[in-house]
Order: C-alpha cells, then sequence, then structure tokens
C-alpha cells in the first residue's frame, strides 16, 4: 500500500523516521525550531497524517508512532487545496477570484507575440 | 454623511478615475493611479468633505439654476465682505433634552448584514489560507540566502516554500514571508530574481496592507458596484506598479525578459487548472503590455499625472460650495432640535434670519451661489431676506430701496436685474408672508418643532415679527425680532395647545437681551403628510 503525502507531512513524517516514536508535544519543539512552526501548525500536520493511516496516535501524551516505512511513501502533488479557493497569484483574497488568471496556450502564445512585437 | 451618501459621492469619483485611467494608463506613471485610488480610499472612509469653488457638484448646482432660470441678481465677483454663515451653534448645547431614541431602519440591518457576511468570507477565506501557508517549509539554499543578505529590511523577511501554491505570493505585514511554489527552479536564477524582487517591492511598500484595506472597504461599501470595479483595478494597479519598479531597478533592456518571465508563471498554471475567465485575459494582457510600453519618464509626463491628480481632487473630491454651508446649518439644527418640523414658508434655501437658543445668538444669512462672474439668487429669496432681516424697515420697499440695500450688502458693484416684483402681497395693512399668523401688533412665525421625550410635549420656537405696516412715516416700522423660546405644550385633537412659557428672549436691532416672561397661547394644525403647520392664532399674555 501505497500513501500520498505532501511535502509539510513528510517533514513530520521525517522526525518519526529518524528519531523513532515520539509524543506530539516532542514532534513540535523539533520543528518548530527546524522549520518555525508553530504548536498549531504541527499539531494540525500530525492530525492529517493520522487521518491518512501514516501515522498512529497512541497513548499516553500523544504517542506518534509511524506506521508504514519510507519507501512506502510517494511524494503528493499538490494542486487541489488552496488553488480550489484561492489562485495561488500575489493576490491573497478576493481579488484572485476575479482575476484568476487562466490562459489557453493560444493565449500565451498570443502573449508571447505581444512581447515580441513590442521589443 | 451616511454610509450612502458617502458611497455615492465616492463612485462619481471612482467613475472619474476609471475614465483617467482608460484614457492615461499606457502614457502615465502607475502610482499615479495609486494616488488616485487613495484618495477614492479616503473618500470613501471620512465622512466629511471640503467645499470647494471648482467642485463638480458646484458646477451641477450652478448649471441647475442657469437652467431654472433662477438668475435674477448678479454681482461682480471682487465684492468683498459677502455674508457668510457664522456663529454654528455648538452641538451638544441640548444634547439629552428630548433626544429621539436611536432607531435602526431596515435598509440599515440589511447593510450590517451584508457587510458582516461579506466580511466573515474574507475573513474565513484569509485564515484558512494562512493556515495552510504556515505548513510551508522554509528555503535553505544559497541564493536564497544570499537573496535576502543583499535586500534588508527593518521586518524580518523569510522566503519559504510550499507545494499549495502554484505562482510565487507574499504574505504578512509585519513578518512578511515570500512564499514561492514547490517546484521553483532555483538554477534559474535571472527569473528568480526578477520574481524575489517583485514580491520584494510589494513587502516595502505594505502592498498586504493596502490590500486589506481595500478588502475591509469592499466590506462596507458591498452594496455599491462602482466601489466593487475600484476593488479589481486597484489590486491591478498595485501589480502594475510593482512591475514597473521591477522593471526599472533592472534597467529598461530587461522588460522582455521580465514579460516572458510573468508569462512563464501563467503557462505552469495554466497546466494545473482549466478553468478559464475571461476576464483575467484582459488583466494580464495589460500587464504585459504596460511592461513593454514602459519608457522613460519624462518630466512632462511627471508634471502631468501630478496636475491630474491634483485636478480630479479639487473638482471630484470635495464638495459643493454652498451645499456644504446650508448642509451644515441644517446639520446644526439637527443637532440642537431632535424632530424639526418646519414650515413650509419660513426658511427656504438662502432665507435665513436670526434665532436664538438657550441665550446663544445665531445668525444665520442669505448665501448666494457663487458663479464665474457673480453671485445668482432667486430674486424671491433675495426680497424675503431684505424683508425679514429687516432692511425694509417696516415698510414696502420700492425699488431704489431695494437696489440701495442690495449695494449695501454686496457692494455698489451689484448688477441688479429688477424684475417689477419688489412689492409682496400686503395683507391687513403689513407685509404677511405665507404661513405667518398675527396677533395684535406682531406677527408670528413657527421657527422650529421639536418632540420632547416626555409624551406629546413639544417645545415650539417662534419667531415674533413686530415689521410689516405699509411704511408711513409715523409707523416705525420693524423694532425688534423677538425669539420666543421653550413654550411647553401639548397636541390635543390635532391642534396643538401652549401651555406655559418658560422663557422668551427679545432681540432687538442692535442688542440682545432677555426681557420679561410672558405667556403666549398659539394654537396650529400641523398636516401629518408633509409636516406642513398651519397657524391658526397667537395670543400673547403680559
Amino acid at each position: 500500500m501505497e500513501i500520498k503525502l505532501f511535502d509539510s507531512e513528510l517533514k513530520v513524517m521525517d522526525v518519526l523516521w529518524k528519531e523513532g516514536d515520539m509524543t506530539a508535544k516532542k514532534i513540535s519543539d523539533i520543528l518548530k525550531e527546524r522549520v518555525g512552526w508553530n504548536m498549531n501548525t504541527t499539531y494540525t500536520l500530525i492530525k492529517r497524517c493520522i487521518a491518512k493511516g501514516a501515522i498512529e496516535r497512541g497513548e499516553p501524551n500523544f504517542l506518534c508512532h509511524a506506521l508504514i516505512p519510507k519507501e512506502q511513501v510517494q511524494e503528493q502533488e499538490t494542486t487541489e487545496l488552496i488553488n480550489k479557493v484561492f489562485d495561488g497569484s500575489a493576490d491573497l483574497l478576493f481579488a484572485s477570484l476575479l482575476n484568476r488568471k487562466n490562459l489557453s496556450a493560444g493565449e500565451i502564445e498570443r502573449l508571447k507575440k505581444i512581447v515580441d512585437s513590442l521589443k | 454623511m451616511d454610509i450612502l451618501q458617502l458611497s455615492l459621492s465616492a463612485s462619481v469619483l471612482i467613475v472619474a478615475v476609471v475614465i483617467i485611467r482608460a484614457l492615461t494608463l499606457r502614457k502615465l506613471p502607475k502610482n499615479t493611479f495609486l494616488v488616485l485610488w487613495g484618495v477614492v480610499i479616503c473618500r470613501l472612509l471620512i465622512p466629511f468633505s471640503i467645499p470647494s469653488r471648482f467642485s463638480f457638484y458646484t458646477g451641477v448646482d450652478m448649471a441647475k439654476h442657469l437652467l431654472a432660470g433662477k438668475t435674477a441678481v448678479s454681482f461682480p465677483m471682487e465684492m468683498t465682505g459677502i455674508p457668510n454663515m457664522v456663529n454654528m451653534p455648538e452641538a451638544g448645547e441640548r444634547v439629552g433634552m428630548g433626544a429621539a431614541p436611536v432607531s435602526v431602519s431596515p435598509v440599515e440591518i440589511i447593510w450590517l448584514i451584508g457587510m458582516c457576511a461579506c466580511a466573515l468570507f474574507f475573513i474565513v477565506a484569509y485564515i484558512k489560507c494562512c493556515r495552510e501557508f504556515k505548513m510551508s517549509l522554509p528555503v535553505e539554499n544559497d541564493f536564497a540566502a544570499l537573496w535576502l543578505r543583499e535586500h534588508p529590511l527593518r521586518r524580518p523577511v523569510q522566503i519559504r516554500q510550499s507545494g499549495c501554491i502554484k505562482a510565487p505570493l507574499t504574505y504578512g505585514v509585519f513578518r512578511p514571508v515570500i512564499l514561492l511554489p514547490r517546484k521553483t527552479d532555483w538554477t534559474a536564477e535571472t527569473k528568480l530574481r526578477y520574481i524575489l524582487t517583485h514580491e520584494f517591492v510589494h513587502i516595502r511598500r505594505f502592498d498586504t496592507l493596502t490590500k486589506l484595506v481595500l478588502t475591509a472597504i469592499v466590506c462596507v461599501h458591498w452594496f455599491n458596484p462602482f466601489v466593487w470595479v475600484m476593488y479589481v483595478l486597484a489590486n491591478r494597479d498595485i501589480e502594475l506598479s510593482c512591475d514597473e519598479t521591477v522593471v526599472r531597478t533592472f534597467g529598461e533592456t530587461t522588460k522582455s525578459a521580465y514579460a516572458l518571465t510573468l508569462i512563464g508563471l501563467e503557462e505552469k498554471k495554466n497546466r494545473l487548472n482549466p478553468l478559464v475567465n475571461n476576464f483575467s485575459k484582459n488583466a494580464i494582457e495589460e500587464r504585459v503590455v504596460s511592461i513593454m510600453e514602459l519608457k522613460k519618464s519624462s518630466r512632462i509626463m511627471i508634471a502631468a499625472a501630478i496636475l491630474l491628480v491634483a485636478g480630479t481632487v479639487i473638482i471630484f473630491a470635495t464638495s459643493r460650495v454652498s451645499q456644504a454651508n446650508s448642509g451644515s446649518s441644517q446639520q446644526s439644527l439637527n443637532k440642537t432640535n431632535t424632530n424639526i418640523l418646519k414650515n413650509t414658508s419660513e426658511i427656504s434655501g438662502e432665507i435665513l434670519t436670526f434665532f436664538n437658543d438657550l441665550g446663544c445668538k445665531y445668525e444665520l444669512r442669505f448665501i448666494p451661489q457663487y458663479a464665474e462672474n457673480g453671485v445668482f439668487a432667486s430674486w424671491n429669496d433675495v426680497l424675503l431676506y431684505l424683508y425679514k432681516s429687516g432692511y425694509s424697515r417696516g415698510g414696502a420697499m420700492k425699488i431704489e430701496d431695494v437696489e440701495q440695500n442690495i449695494h449695501s450688502i454686496f457692494g455698489t458693484k451689484a448688477v441688479i436685474t429688477h424684475q417689477s416684483t419688489e412689492d409682496f402681497t400686503l395683507a391687513g395693512n403689513r407685509y404677511i408672508p405665507g404661513g405667518i399668523a398675527y396677533s395684535g401688533n406682531s406677527a408670528y412665525e413657527v421657527v422650529a418643532l421639536e418632540k420632547l421625550s416626555k409624551g406629546n410635549h413639544y417645545r415650539a420656537e417662534l419667531l415674533q415679527y413686530n415689521y410689516g405696516t405699509t411704511g408711513t412715516n409715523d409707523d416705525p416700522g420693524l423694532t425688534s425680532n423677538t425669539h420666543i423660546l421653550g413654550g411647553m405644550g401639548q397636541w390635543e385633537n390635532g391642534d396643538w395647545k401652549n401651555k406655559a412659557i418658560i422663557a422668551d428672549l427679545i432681540e432687538s436691532q442692535n442688542t440682545k437681551e432677555l426681557i420679561s416672561s410672558r405667556s403666549i397661547d398659539i394654537t396650529f394644525s400641523m398636516n401629518e403628510s408633509n409636516n406642513e403647520i398651519t397657524l391658526n392664532s397667537v395670543a400673547v399674555k403680559y
């Protein structure tokens, strides 16, 4: 069985693979130092990994255990998440919905020609 | 000014900016439009405006006057000592006395609901995005580290990567983060420099904050389609201006490479998202063309931009001259008297008189309309003003009197077009303007009626006129204007009956003093549909 994980989720798994089972609190401490995530962010990611079946939650103290080895994980191409609601343009908010810039190949070609013609 | 008025006046400004933008987008520095949008933002957020003689609205007023053919008296512009509004009543003097309970209309409720819905949508979306962005991973390579060292800011800037986005973006105001897609090609250093510089310019200019302010404005003015247009265009102009700065930083020879980088970003997005929106085609094309047509901004263009901004501000961001004045007088009356019911014949438009309010004397004056070559005013208004303000000295004025009096107000250069209507209708040997009842030697006019919070009680403000004879030599004419304040009374079967007088204030032509207290019985009916007051009788008991 293969599980697809996002790169940020992989970062969490990395900690478990390298250092063995540990509590969520410990993971959060390590990742705060390494990538600057706050506790909420790390916990959200751990919960996602649990939902995907990559981590098992044990007791006591939210002890995390990696259910799958590194080899069985594939990095997931993330396209849906943010882009479903927001285009990843520089506009964070609604402007991006109105300015959603998705052009056909023909349009792209035409834009390149415009650049050429104005050179 | 309430939110609707604010929104409406800003709409005119937005339309003006949209037109200016369409005409000059390619010619002027892009910052020009950001400044113009800044003016619009101020207009939308600040609930008052500065009156200007050159205001668009003054022009509209003047055109209306001209079309209505009300032009009767015109005065040359160079005259001095034009009477103007003075002594605005201090707000709050009577606050608490008869203040009406705050009521919220259904329209306001709808507006509030819409505003909350809009705000909720944006806040939820923003929080969702931020949570996702927080899961991004820091970039650890030499290029990024070097670039950050080369571009120091007071705020700590981070470069991070996320799989959730397809094009670079920036978020955070105080601790800004440049977020790059997971699949960024770190070997294409030139392209990266363009992209990072673009985001860096956004950070340096606090564009994230600007966008948040714009979003807040859209939430408040959600019902106004023009504000949405502004929202979209202002967001685009932020990008255009940013592009301009980037190209200037790297030199104009790089502009095609920069434009192609942008198109490249579009291409990447395209592969992943099948949705096509026609609106955005224009946006990216506008951007590409703007970059390619960028020229060195000449001094002439910069001067033109400054002139354009100044012109737009003066013409569209200001309010009409007289409206601002009469508007404020209206406002002050509203502040001091809740629920004013005006007798239709009194204080119409520019006709104004003295009035007293709890020991303070206020002078309301006739304010003519300013125009290119002089002052416009309705002839009736001028005459009524002369009569009411005592210039007639109690008599019916002759043509020469009118001329002399106008000159005494506006100076000898006033040009007067007579209309042969100098005489007002005289009734019972007096000059009695419509809506005024008389008793004994005095004529009375209800100036304002204030509903007190206590039951059916009203406080009437009566203006007593002592002038009005045909002006024979043995009649002294106008000797005083009397102001009676504080008549307590009640509505009874559609009539208002006065019960007691608290105080009255008698004001003569030159001095003002409290002369006596007395009781007064007045009866009048009020037409509920149009608030017109018919004064039936007045009896003063000494």
